[in-house]
């Protein structure tokens, strides 16, 4: 159970934006550039301290003063990129324990991921030789390894083409009823959300419409 | 990680002070001047190891330097050798060492480079040694007589010399101004530089070029600063700075000072310099025996 | 095709006088082809150039260790620190770079060695501050330490802070994402941060011949040398040293440039 408002001034208008998830539940929000989408998520996450009256509590205790890797959640943020020193199978695995100590579930839901998420072909290569839509698999591929009751996904998928999208849609619709994570996804494709998850909610100028 | 690093950091520090122990067994440390390099670390040194099984661990620099850093605690040997009373003085003042014996002297010389224009001139032995000194483009170096007892005694020696040979304007002629650029470098520097063809002839102390196997000539006694010319050149005066400075004797004293870590070592080394094997070396080292040399205070 | 004779023309001015500054660099060592007589491999100390050698390799080597251990995590605290807390921060390390060696030695002797209070309570615990391959450590520490620090920081700060916020969502903790992402990130920046301090503390001659004359590492055996036997005891130490320095530094650069090439 998420419960979350997270307020926070900006230039234009203030965020203000309350909402409640319940476990297992998908939940798609849109809007235009700019209204607010991504510093909700950021808030909710905790990258940023929001201003009172915000609050994030996560079965019922407020998570913000957890450090930021202690807080149950994947997040893959729009800006999050491939670790360019790493291969693509040490950053899908990255926040994974080390191979030697990995349970066999991680271990079998890693290959999942990789033939699902089709890199089978780059799985060796280094970050820094794939192309945009590969890395763009990878980074979903390294967020959802390890498996949290709380995935936050920021326009996953950008650098996708249309094909590629919807399978990666599928993919995740599937994942979500079996690993049953709550889910917050981003999207400026209200018609994408809503195959996900219902109908979506629309952010304006930071508040729900 | 963290934790190992620093684990294996602090037996590392441990490991190198009880490294350091064990091999500072029977060292004995000996701060002297610069010019007795060559004779520490080829002569002394070995014959010291072989005669009493002590590591001779030296520091050589500039006797004065050496001084304030004995008094200021910033170093703290067990012996220390100077070339001339006046560095011993001030460790002596200071109350650091009671008592300063003299171990050789030496005298001083003009050194040339073998590869000069003018070696020729000085290896003949027919022209005066001054007259050479004289010639025009010849390239004289010395030491810098506000902070270089030999470079002060060169400048004195200078002045006697043309008191007695009647010409007052030699000193001039020969050296310029006392703090004349062209000439002056630090003591190391000057026999590195007849060496490589630089200068072609400097003021030296007889011991720099018989270690360094440089040609050089004899000057006359009083001149040469050997035994009793203090008292002869007692008239000649060098103001410098502010401060009137007279010829000094070319005498090395050794001291063992107050706070020496092993004084026992200092002792019997003392003993030892003054003994008949460790005076054949320093003659071979071109020191001369202290002879009639008084000891310090 | 005048626009094209221009560009050709700046070319080859920046070229000449990048070749004018890479001349300026090598002609002092024209002055190893000076006639001093026969080069002394060894001055007739038993074992000196070798033992000089010997001294400042394994001093040197450890003081990196230090430096490295003690640096790193300051310098990576100074890229995050902003304004008059920065300042602050960097005050101290600047100290240490801003004095002479000289007088850096002196005050180094002065604090540590045997006659200063926790001088005396070391020398107790029988550890030598003066004379000693712990002062000749300690001494190299504090002079290169700095020099690394500040390297090390522009190498950090160089680094997009998004990286370290990547490696907390992953669930890694500040030390995780250090190691794991922070460090092989910026470790071109420190390759290049410690070859400079390699090359400072081996080179360093000021402090410590008041601090540690003994034992004497290359550049106290070069002086010493000069004094001994002059420049033919000099020059073949000062080829030693060039040999010795040298790939150090430049293997750290190229190890560091290949690792940060892509690999699988």
């Amino acid at each position: 159970m998420l419960q979350a408002r997270i307020y926070q001034p900006r230039r234009e208008f203030a965020l203000d934006a309350a909402l409640d998830l319940s476990p297992g539940a998908p939940l798609g929000i849109t809007g235009a550039s700019g209204a607010g989408k991504t510093t909700l998520l950021d808030g909710i996450a905790g990258i940023f301290a929001s201003q009172p009256p915000s609050y994030v509590r996560w079965q019922g205790q407020d998570w913000r003063h957890l450090p930021l890797y202690r807080r149950p959640f994947n997040y893959m943020r729009q800006n999050s990129r491939l670790f360019p020193h790493l291969s693509v199978e040490k950053n899908a695995a990255f926040g994974l324990p080390p191979a030697r100590q990995r349970s066999r579930e991680d271990t079998e839901w890693l290959e999942e991921l990789r033939e699902r998420l089709e890199l089978d072909a780059i799985w060796s290569a280094a970050a820094s030789e794939v192309s945009g839509g590969q890395a763009r698999r990878a980074v979903w591929a390294r967020t959802l390894a390890r498996r949290m009751p709380l995935v936050l996904l920021d326009e996953p998928f950008a650098d996708l083409d249309a094909a590629a999208g919807l399978k990666l849609l599928s993919c995740l619709k599937e994942w979500q009823r079996r690993w049953e994570f709550s889910l917050i996804v981003v999207d400026h494709d209200a018609q994408r959300l809503y195959e996900m998850a219902g109908q979506p909610r629309v952010l304006e100028a930071g508040r729900w419409a | 990680m963290p934790k190992k690093l620093t684990t294996s950091l602090f037996v590392a520090l441990i490991a190198l002070a009880v490294f350091d122990k064990t091999a500072g067994a029977q060292r004995v440390q000996v701060a002297y001047a610069g010019s007795m390099t060559a004779v520490m670390n080829r002569g002394l040194g070995p014959a010291l190891r072989r005669d009493l099984r002590l590591r001779l661990e030296g520091r050589a620099q500039g006797a004065y330097g050496l001084a304030h850093l004995i008094i200021s605690g910033a170093i703290r040997p067990d012996i220390f050798i100077s070339i001339t009373p006046g560095p011993m003085r001030i460790v002596l003042r200071a109350g650091f060492a009671r008592r300063a014996r003299p171990i050789a002297r030496t005298q001083l010389v003009v050194a040339y480079s073998p590869h000069s224009r003018f070696a020729n001139l000085f290896r003949a032995g027919t022209t005066a040694w001054w007259q050479i000194l004289e010639k025009p483009g010849l390239r004289l170096g010395r030491t810098n007589p506000e902070t270089d007892p030999q470079g002060r005694n060169f400048l004195l020696m200078l002045r006697a010399a043309g008191r007695q040979l009647g010409q007052p304007q030699l000193a001039q002629a020969i050296a310029g101004k006392p703090l004349n650029r062209r000439q002056i470098f630090p003591e190391a520097e000057v026999m590195a530089r007849l060496q490589a063809g630089q200068l072609d002839a400097s003021a030296a102390y007889q011991t720099q070029p018989v270690a360094l196997g440089l040609p050089f000539i004899h000057l006359p006694w009083p001149l040469n600063l050997g035994p009793g010319s203090h008292r002869a050149l007692a008239h000649i005066r060098l103001r410098l700075n502010g401060k009137n400075y007279r010829a000094g004797r070319l005498v090395f004293y050794a001291a063992i000072l107050a706070r020496a870590p092993h004084p026992r070592r200092a002792r019997k080394l003392i003993h030892w310099l003054l003994r008949p094997a460790a005076q054949k070396i320093l003659r071979q080292y071109g020191y001369d025996a202290a002879a009639s040399a008084r000891p310090l205070p | 095709m005048k626009p094209k004779i221009r560009s050709g023309l700046r070319r080859l001015t920046w070229g000449a006088a990048g070749a004018a500054a890479l001349a300026f660099f090598l002609y002092p060592f024209l002055g190893l082809l000076t006639p001093v007589g026969r080069w002394q491999w060894d001055a007739g100390v038993p074992g000196s150039a070798a033992a000089a050698v010997r001294v400042s390799l394994e001093l040197t080597g450890l003081a990196m260790l230090f430096v490295i251990a003690a640096g790193t995590p300051l310098a990576w605290q100074l890229a995050r620190e902003r304004g008059w807390r920065r300042w602050l921060w960097e005050a101290p390390v600047l100290l240490s770079m801003l004095l002479p060696p000289l007088a850096l030695g002196l005050l180094l002797a002065l604090s540590l060695g045997p006659s200063s209070g926790l001088g005396r309570i070391l020398l107790h615990l029988g550890l030598e501050t003066s004379n000693s391959r712990l002062a000749f450590v300690l001494t190299q520490i504090y002079v290169s330490l700095g020099y690394y620090v500040i390297a090390a920081r522009a190498a950090f700060a160089g680094l997009d802070p998004e990286w370290e916020t990547t490696a907390a969502l992953l669930g890694q903790n500040r030390w995780q994402s250090f190691r794991r992402v922070t460090l092989p990130l910026a470790r071109l920046g420190l390759a290049a941060a410690l070859s400079l301090a390699w090359v400072r503390a081996l080179g360093e001659f000021g402090a410590i011949v008041i601090t540690a004359y003994y034992p004497s590492g290359m550049p106290v055996q070069l002086w010493v040398n000069l004094q001994d036997s002059g420049l033919p005891g000099v020059m073949p130490l000062l080829v030693l040293f060039l040999l010795i320095a040298l790939p150090l530094p430049w293997a750290a650069q190229i190890l560091a440039a290949r690792r940060a090439a892509p690999r699988s």
